[in-house]
């Protein structure tokens, strides 16, 4: 079942407030419930509130929003003009939620069980969760948003929480971005993403204009005036990831502004809210003929809370929507990563964000990170210049010639298990080696667990195969954004018993028969290792240089045709670090 | 470049180019009639002609023609 929220915004600016009118008439045409979040002028303006009383109907519900505040009242009362409410000192983020909840209450007769900031830190979501146990579904992040939008929108826009989840979840209390392992660990909030993305181009490029947002598909100009198709494939791609996961979400949340014709990306505002219409037509249509539940965030959050429980994965199957070219990649996420594949590249790792380490991810100033609320990656190809940089991917020799898994491009196959895990494939792909061809699959199978089992598979080959080598490679580099951070400290090791501190001299260690070749990187608390399930014929700890700052591991199969090698790449919490 | 064809040159990515990115070569996909495609970003062309006309057009605008 695909669940979508529609999620209005009330803001106080007469132009704002008679976009919202046009939007909640649209949704009360169409009898959808929509999900109305209060800003903190609107909460203190009688004519907002007026509009509120007149415009909701009985299926809307109300909340709290922590975007939009500052105005005169914010600066007299708490004299700071930060504009991020999750960048504020904790004791102003503290006295402005009581004020807001106090004020609700009053208003409406209630507290607030939903509520929504653009970020909302793990410390943020405990203290809500314990002053205000009525909360019980916040809007907590920008799904990867930050690196690449801050470049696109001119280095104004710090908005970092990179490395989290695209789909809700139950965030952990080390850190909101991290889906906890079991319900100890949970924060007892169903955390649901602001807006759903393109999840090819949340890889590499801006993923805030391919959203659930009519408003920015006018600002990435896909649109042709009223029309655009790409968000209706974009909806049926999110119907399509519930038959993947038993359900799937979609938030749909155009903050009012963007629906008045004052908005500077909006060039003609009548095909933008006839782009919004169609869109809130087409949610009732499916509903109709059964696709969908239109759904409020409480009503989502009770039946995720049904459906999902803490520590479960999620993955995404996710097609290249706008061109509708084959390009497509495969997401994983749980309580240990979450994973990126790019079939693109052959269905190399392209982007792995270890949670092992469960590190602390608050902002604010009071805070180490201050503003840079990015999960860290081990693997980033896209902030890291390419995949021969950070990957992980095989290549294949004959002792005279090599290809790689990323030379080509591919479709996949994704299939959920009987035991509730999912397995992945490539297409079988015919790869040159000098005069000789090649067939090779590889296939991947994710779950809950922390172990990633990848399988590659010599389907067919014309020369003679005990020559031939099979090497899985791992490139990593930890990291937030593109420049790489100090990598002494690093060990890489074989087991048993090979130790290569990374020490930027380039020198590698080959081992023989290794059970597994690894990587302690203290800075992430995390260690990470390819394992020989298949035993390999050999090892190698390649440490980097500073003009290629990045540690390389090998494990070497003699791979026999129709036989699987099996390596699985796992990641533990770093003991000691 | 593995899988361009081979005997002609591997043509840069035209839109990497209109960002100022270094020359990323796009690759060949001989599957359904043929297509070029970019690793690095998200561009994809049915033929070469079209990757070339981007290309120029870009190179016009940075000596300031067109
Ligand atoms: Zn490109």
């Amino acid at each position: 079942m695909l669940y979508t929220n529609v999620i209005h915004r009330v803001d106080a600016r007469a132009d704002s407030r008679a976009a919202m009118a046009f939007q909640w008439r649209e949704a009360r045409r169409l009898a959808l419930p929509t999900t109305t979040l209060l800003t903190y002028p609107a909460l203190f303006m009688d004519e907002a509130i007026a509009d509120v009383d007149q415009l909701r109907g009985d299926t809307d519900e109300l909340g709290l929003h922590f975007h939009n505040f500052q105005s005169p009242r914010f600066l007299e009362r708490f004299g700071t003009r930060e504009s991020a409410f999750w960048l504020l000192p904790r004791e102003v983020r503290r006295a402005f939620l009581d004020e807001m909840m106090t004020a609700f209450e009053r208003r409406f007769g209630h507290l607030p069980k939903s509520i929504g900031g653009y970020i909302i830190d793990a410390w943020t979501l405990a203290h809500i969760k314990e002053t205000y146990p009525s909360v019980e579904v916040a809007i907590t992040s920008c799904f990867e948003e930050g690196v690449k939008m801050f470049y696109g929108n001119n280095r104004n826009w710090f908005l970092f929480s990179d490395g989290g989840p695209w789909n809700p979840y139950f965030p952990a209390k080390a850190n909101a971005l991290i889906p906890a392992a079991d319900a100890e660990e949970a924060i007892d909030i169903v955390a649901v993403p602001h807006l759903n993305r393109d999840m090819i181009m949340a890889l590499n490029s801006r993923d805030d204009l391919f959203a659930s947002h009519p408003g920015n598909l006018f600002r990435a100009r896909i649109n042709e005036g009223a029309a655009c198709p790409y968000l209706f494939r974009f909806i049926d791609a999110w119907e399509r990831q519930a038959a993947l996961n038993g359900w799937s979400y979609l938030n749909i949340f155009v903050s009012s502004p963007w629906m008045s014709p004052a908005h500077w990306a909006i060039g003609n505002i009548d095909d933008a809210r006839a782009l919004y219409r169609r869109m809130l037509e087409d949610l009732k249509e499916r509903e109709e003929r059964g696709a969908n539940s239109n759904t409020t965030m409480v009503e989502f959050g009770a039946a995720f809370r049904a459906r999902v429980k803490p520590g479960d994965a999620t993955v995404c199957h996710w097609k290249d929507e706008i061109k509708q070219a084959k390009r497509e990649v495969v997401w994983v996420a749980n309580s240990h990563h979450r994973a990126a594949f790019d079939m693109n590249r052959g269905g190399a790792l392209v982007d792995f964000r270890p949670y092992a380490g469960r590190l602390d991810g608050n902002l604010g100033p009071e805070c180490p990170a201050l503003w840079n609320g990015n999960y860290p990656f081990l693997i980033s190809t896209e902030h890291c210049g390419g995949h021969w940089n950070t990957a992980q991917f095989a290549s294949v020799s004959d002792g005279s010639h090599t290809f790689s898994t990323t030379d080509r491009r591919t479709r996949a196959t994704v299939e959920k298990t009987e035991n509730g895990a999912w397995i992945f494939r490539t297409e079988p792909l015919r790869f040159n080696l000098g005069a000789h061809s090649l067939v090779l699959q590889s296939a991947w199978e994710v779950s809950a667990q922390t172990g990633i089992s990848i399988r590659r598979t010599v389907l067919e080959y014309s020369g003679d195969p005990t020559a031939l080598r099979l090497t899985e490679t791992f490139f990593g580099r930890p990291g937030t954004h593109e420049y790489p951070g100090d990598l002494r400290g690093i060990t890489l090791w074989a087991d048993p018993n090979t130790r290569l501190p990374f020490g930027y001299s380039s020198k590698e260690a080959t081992v023989d028969s290794p059970r597994a070749v690894g990587a302690d990187v203290g800075s992430l608390g995390v260690s990470v290792s390819m394992e020989a399930v298949t035993p390999a014929l050999r090892g190698v700890l390649g440490d980097g240089w500073l003009f290629k700052p990045c540690f390389r591991l090998d494990l070497t199969h003699a791979p026999e045709p129709g036989k699987d090698v099996v390596t699985c790449l796992t990641t533990r919490p770093l003991k000691n670090p | 470049m593995p899988d361009n064809p081979p005997s002609q040159k591997p043509l840069i990515c035209p839109a990497c180019f209109a960002r100022e990115i270094d020359p990323v070569f796009l690759h060949f996909d001989p599957e359904d009639g043929g297509e070029f495609y970019c690793t690095h970003c998200s561009y994809t062309a049915r033929d070469r002609g079209a990757v070339e006309a981007f290309l120029s057009d870009h190179i016009r605008h940075r000596h300031g023609i067109g």
